[in-house]
């Protein structure tokens, strides 16, 4: 039990004086017992802006909405971003949040609508929401501007007539990446005026477009540019994203042509009090520390308490629920109105965020409890504190949520709470790799096999190919071969004359309505409240797996409701409002079958072992098994339940990393022990790999199983016959090229892995580096880790280091 | 990954192609074979070889029990009433071109190509059929110039669902080819016309069902149209015509079907419920109304609504009767429609009778007796919420009953 907690918020708080701000407040915690939990508390310093003029080939009108709106002169990159673009140069621009980016792109397209009354334009906003959000403040910009081109979002929800004016008149054509694929380029006939005058493409939030979903956008970008050829323009690109490690190669990848990248903010930043609160140690054998989120809540009571207006960014939409009680709770006796603290996540229907977001604007809302949902550039000011309940999973994204905190005069706090999974304590223990790693690449591959044949039907569909044709950055050569097995397989049919050979598409169907651009978020469930007969929210499919199954709790606004009935046919939920002593994690078992082996390799280890590496194709099966009813507060398990819901299966690449039987076999250790060992090391690796190798750790999934057996259940039955096999896979449809880094790294990720354990300050293991021991659901413990169990007497780390040790695999020189 | 090793990974399922479509071998282009068994003449035009199917059909030419011809027997004013749009008085329809495609699919999009274009137009006495075949991707050139020109020669086109499908599709295949769309006359579309007028009596107006129960035309062996995309696709494989001739059939028939069922609409128009069936009365009752020609709008209703035997169709005739009444301020009469409306067996007609009611006692007649009455009837029609706000409205009315100064009858109990 956290008793250290529980007597923190027994403890009499100060009558008089209250804390009153942020700096009482740290003084006050400073000199708390409390703060030995602090592994870092250093100030970032703010830094003054600068400044550029108003370039003098902006347009007089343009000129004038700006000093209409106070605005002067232009940050230095904007100013860059100005010039660049007005000199027709491709561009990214990747400044921190609320930089000023959206004026970095609309001065240069506004001037240029000034002088080019037919230009047109198309921005890509990543949400509906975010392209909604976006309109109402560039049309007043650009009425103040005196320009008639008008702009309009056009999207499922564009009504017919908007959509007409859409085509023929609007400016500035707001939209999102999945539209314009189903919705636009394969009808961009009716579209012609748009494209032949299409001087601008605008990609907001560039960093979002990773992975599948990212690979797919590149795919979207070469089809809108050849269809932009064929009706005469040549659009200038121009992307603004977070903070990232590679913003000019990731931009550059998502159009097929180099970039200029501005880097360089001239915004101003006010000082910034960075803070790392590990949970405080309750059970030093195990390793175990109170619950994150627990502790986040009670340090963000005291911040409302003291008047600070706070953020407060959990790990998962039931995460958020739970910490928005909670806080509540925790300020029940307090005069601090519940409605002045919200959760805000997706799922909420629009209209409610955006009563959120302006409440937040406006100063009526003292706290908000968000998902990752808030990460985005949505307008909601700056707030004094921002609590992180759990590292976000990537440099980037912390220092997006942190870029929420600091108005521009005064201090503010950006709090990290560490969560007892290995990567955040990795990070707990070594605080200053926060301030001063690299921040995460993002990474695309726009020729992944899968996604590129899916465009290449819908391309054909739009424009029948020539054969020496290419398709941006993918060469004629490849085009052809692709295009050859298209036409064996009669999707396309080849035109044969004396002079060239023409593919057209030969189906009935409308490729762009089969594929989607998202692995998930087509397919959303609908939750309903049976008492209202309301719809209460929606929830993508691979989410709906894991908490609306039957018998869920499913939170919502600090209220709970049990799922009645999942209706899985037509997507579903029926929920009814109850007043439960607990909420429920979903339990789900993976496993992972090699479908292909592209590549092996057998690495001598020394004159007696060699381990077989491999790296393939794989179809990885999702499965929620069970429920758990964990009871709040405690944490404690009060009861279980069966689920029974069809697999997720997904076809992905791996790597892999056999123990084979003998091996096994000759360790002195009994067989569960070693295959629990097995397991500790394959989350090492999985944590190396993610932060050494700047992977983002949710786009790399782990298991460990048998080579051949898919069914193979981990555990401890298995007898002879069994090889141990650590699977590290990208959790993407398809892949995007991780397994393939982490095979040429080879087994200098177990050297890595070897060198992390090594240095824990764990005695035999804990979550910061091999976890807890077998038998302990991951999702379970990372809530709570206060009911671990070891079942064995063995040192497991102990066992580990051996095991390497006798494969020769000495660590780190 | 590299692309051909990725290539070769794939399999048809990620096509969205079934693996039997897939195993027939392409046999690849065979020149010959294509000039082999399609109808018609290749004609040199300058943008290419245009293959045109003609045929020559007598305006007498019967098409189930009317002949195609009987469409010039009426006045446009007819054909504009009809439409409800007055422009189509001054269009002469002996110069109209009944235009209607085969395509490739029904999706839309850039990716559907039509690949027979039907044109026909009267000639004298002569009605002459014109489809430009397209005998491969890449050569609509000649048949889009040829289409240009008809167009430009029509007084106007008339298709049959072609405002949303066959004229959005063409326009796109001229942009595609890098050809200036021509600027199509006035579009006389007969699907919404003849829905207006029928959509009562048959659930589904495609035009096959319109010609088995307007003219009592029986087609044989009409192609299947879901399978109208394969088979152009076999015929690209193969180059053997095959079952593609059912479909110049089909098109041509459905040329034929246009004008026969525009004279069926114009006759029921013209004479007034001479014959015919009443649920179609009330729909040209309707037509004629929004058209402005009340006289013919209450020449239907009446007929409509003294047909014994069609309950619903009297009833919705007794509604539009009273909907006109009470535009011309004659209450009584209004509230004597509405009460035969009351006493048929008219589900919802009634319902709406009853709310009609209880809104002329209320608000005309302020008889708020006889209102409450049929209040308790709206709740089917202005839902439970807005209904009960009526019921207590008028029951507040009943209770503060002032005598009317003007003694004009109001608030008697």
């Amino acid at each position: 039990m956290d008793t250290k907690l529980t007597s923190l918020r027994a403890e009499p708080r100060p009558l008089l004086p209250s804390f009153n701000g942020l700096s009482e407040l740290l003084a006050a915690w400073r000199g708390h017992n409390r703060w030995r939990n602090v592994s870092l508390d250093i100030e970032l310093p703010g830094h003054d802006a600068s400044y550029s003029s108003i370039p003098s080939s902006l347009n007089a009108g343009v000129r004038e909405a700006l000093v209409a709106r106070g605005i002067k002169k232009l940050y230095t990159h904007q100013k860059d971003a100005f010039d660049a673009i007005a000199s027709g140069r491709d561009v990214v621009i990747a400044t921190p949040t609320a930089s000023g980016k959206s004026l970095c792109y609309n001065l240069p397209i506004l001037n240029t609508f000034a002088s080019d009354p037919t230009a047109r334009a198309i921005y890509l906003f990543p949400t509906k929401a975010l392209a909604r959000d976006q309109e109402e403040s560039l049309r007043q910009l650009m009425r103040e501007a005196g320009l008639s081109q008008g702009a309009i979002t056009y999207d499922g929800d564009t009504p017919g007539d908007a959509r007409r004016a859409a085509r023929e008149r609007a400016g500035v054509l707001m939209t999102n990446p999945d539209m314009l694929h189903s919705g636009i380029l394969p009808h961009h006939a009716q579209w012609a005026r748009l494209f032949s005058n299409l001087k601008y493409v605008v990609i907001d939030e560039l960093h979002m477009y990773r992975g599948v979903f990212g690979s797919h956008l590149a795919n979207v970008v070469r089809r809108l540019r050849r269809l932009a050829n064929f009706h005469g323009s040549d659009p200038v690109f121009v992307m603004a994203s977070a903070t990232i490690g590679n913003p000019e190669a990731h931009a550059s990848a998502m159009i097929g042509r180099p970039v200029s990248c501005i880097e360089n903010s001239g915004a101003p930043t006010g000082s910034r009090q960075f803070i790392v609160y590990n949970p405080p140690i309750v059970n030093a054998e195990l390793g175990l520390r109170a619950s994150y989120t627990k502790t986040a809540v009670s340090l963000t009571a005291d911040l409302v308490r003291a008047g600070v207006s706070t953020l407060v960014f959990g790990r998962s939409r039931t995460g958020v629920e739970v910490m928005l009680k909670y806080i509540r709770d925790a300020l029940v006796d307090d005069p601090v109105d519940a409605e002045s603290i919200m959760a805000y996540r997706g799922g909420y229907l629009p209209k409610r965020r955006r009563a959120i977001e302006k409440a937040l604007r406006d100063g009526e809302i003292k706290c908000v409890v968000a998902t990752n949902a808030l990460e985005l550039g949505i307008d909601i000011g700056a707030l004094d504190a921002v609590v992180c309940a759990g590292y976000p999973g990537s440099i980037a994204a912390m220092w997006q949520r942190f870029g929420r905190a600091g108005r521009r005069q005064e201090a503010s706090a950006a709090i990290l709470v560490p969560s007892s999974v290995p990567l955040d304590q990795y990070f707990a223990n070594q605080p200053q790799l926060l301030v001063h790693a690299a921040i995460e690449q993002a990474r695309i591959d726009p020729d992944n096999i899968e996604i590129l044949i899916q465009h290449l039907k819908c391309a054909a569909f739009e424009l029948p190919f020539q054969a020496d044709e290419s398709l941006g950055d993918l060469g004629a050569d490849e085009l052809a071969e692709a295009l050859q097995f298209l036409a064996h397989h009669r999707v396309v049919h080849a035109v044969k004359s004396e002079e060239k050979t023409t593919y057209h598409w030969a189906s009935d169907a409308y490729p762009a309505s089969s594929v989607s651009l998202r692995s998930v978020g087509w397919d959303n469930f609908v939750i309903i409240d049976l008492d209202t007969d309301k719809t209460l929210a929606e929830m993508d499919w691979r989410s709906a797996h894991t908490m609306l199954h039957e018998q869920a709790i499913y939170q919502h606004d600090a209220e709970q409701y049990q799922v009645e009935q999942l209706d899985y046919e037509n997507r579903k939920a029926f929920v009814r409002l109850v007043k439960p002593d607990y909420f429920t994690t979903a339990e789900t078992h993976t496993t992972v079958s090699v479908t292909e082996s592209d590549e092996s390799g057998l690495v001598d280890m020394n004159p007696y072992w060699t381990l077989p590496l491999g790296l393939g194709e794989v179809s990885v099966v999702n499965k929620v098994v069970g429920f758990k009813k964990i009871r709040f507060e405690t944490h404690e398990n009060v009861g279980f339940g069966e689920v029974h819901l069809p697999a997720m299966q997904m076809h992905t690449s791996a790597f892999w990393v056999t123990f084979p039987e003998a091996f096994v076999a000759a360790r002195p250790e009994p067989r569960a022990t070693v295959v629990d060992a097995l397991r500790g090391l394959s989350k090492a690796m999985h944590l190396v790999a993610a932060s050494g190798l700047m992977i983002d750790p949710r786009d790399l999934g782990r298991t460990l199983g048998d080579r051949d057996e898919p069914d193979g259940q981990l555990g401890t039955s298995r007898g002879v016959g069994f090889d141990p096999t650590i699977f590290l896979y990208d959790s993407i449809p398809g892949g995007v090229g991780l397994a393939t880094r982490l095979f040429d790294v080879g087994i200098q990720l177990l050297v890595r892995a070897r060198t992390l354990i090594e240095t824990c300050i764990c005695n035999e293991g804990c979550p910061g580096c091999i976890g807890p021991a077998a038998g302990e659901d991951e999702q379970f413990s990372r809530k709570t880790a206060d009911s671990v169990q070891t079942p064995f007497n063995i040192n497991r780390r102990r066992v580990i280091i051996d095991i390497l040790n006798q494969l020769g695999i000495t660590g780190e020189q | 990954m590299k692309l051909k090793r990725g290539l070769s990974r794939l399999n048809a399922g990620h096509l969205g192609r079934s693996p039997a479509a897939v195993q027939k071998e392409p046999t690849g282009l065979n020149e010959q074979n294509h000039r082999n068994g399609l109808p018609g003449v290749v004609h040199p035009t300058k943008e290419g070889p245009l293959r045109l199917i003609e045929s020559y059909f007598s305006s007498a030419e019967p098409y189930g029990n009317r002949e195609v011809g009987e469409l010039l027997d009426y006045e446009s004013e007819i054909y504009a009433a009809l439409a409800i749009d007055e422009s189509f008085s001054s269009v002469d329809f002996s110069q109209a071109l009944f235009l209607d495609t085969e395509t490739t699919g029904l999706a839309g999009g850039t990716g559907t190509l039509p690949f027979l274009t039907g044109l026909a137009r009267f000639d004298d006495d002569q009605f002459i059929v014109e489809q430009l075949f397209v005998e491969n991707y890449g050569l609509e050139r000649p048949s889009l110039e040829y289409l240009s020109e008809r167009l430009a020669q029509a007084s106007c086109v008339i298709t049959f669902n072609g405002k949303s499908f066959d004229w959005p599709l063409l326009r796109a295949r001229y942009i595609m080819n890098r050809m200036t769309p021509p600027q199509p006359p006035p579009h006389y579309d007969l699907l919404h016309i003849a829905r207006r007028v029928l959509k009562r009596r048959l659930n589904s107006v495609r035009l096959v069902s319109l010609e088995k129960h307007l003219l009592a035309q029986f087609r044989q062996g009409d192609v299947d149209g879901s399978e109208i995309p394969y088979l152009y696709f076999d015929y690209l494989e193969t180059g053997q015509p095959g079952q593609l001739l059912d479909v110049i059939r089909h098109n041509e028939l459905d040329l034929l079907a246009m004008p026969a069922i525009m004279s069926w609409l114009a006759e029921q128009y013209t004479n007034v419920a001479r014959d015919g069936d009443p649920f179609d009365w009330v729909g040209l009752g309707l037509v004629a109304e929004r058209f402005g020609d009340d006289e013919r709008a209450e020449a239907f209703f009446d007929a409509a609504a003294q047909k014994t035997g069609f309950q619903s169709a009297s009833a919705e005739a007794h509604l539009s009767l009273a909907r006109r009444c009470h535009s011309q301020s004659r209450f009584e009469e209004e509230i004597s429609h509405l009460n035969v409306v009351v006493g048929l067996d008219a589900g919802h007609w009634c319902e709406q009778a009853h709310h009609r009611l209880a809104i002329t006692y209320e608000h005309k007649l302020r008889q708020y007796d006889h209102a409450i009455y049929h209040a308790g009837f709206c709740s089917a029609v202005e839902g439970y919420t807005a209904a009960n706000h009526r019921l207590k409205r008028l029951k507040k009315k009943v209770a503060n009953v002032v005598p009317n100064r003007q003694g004009q009858g109001g608030g008697q109990l």
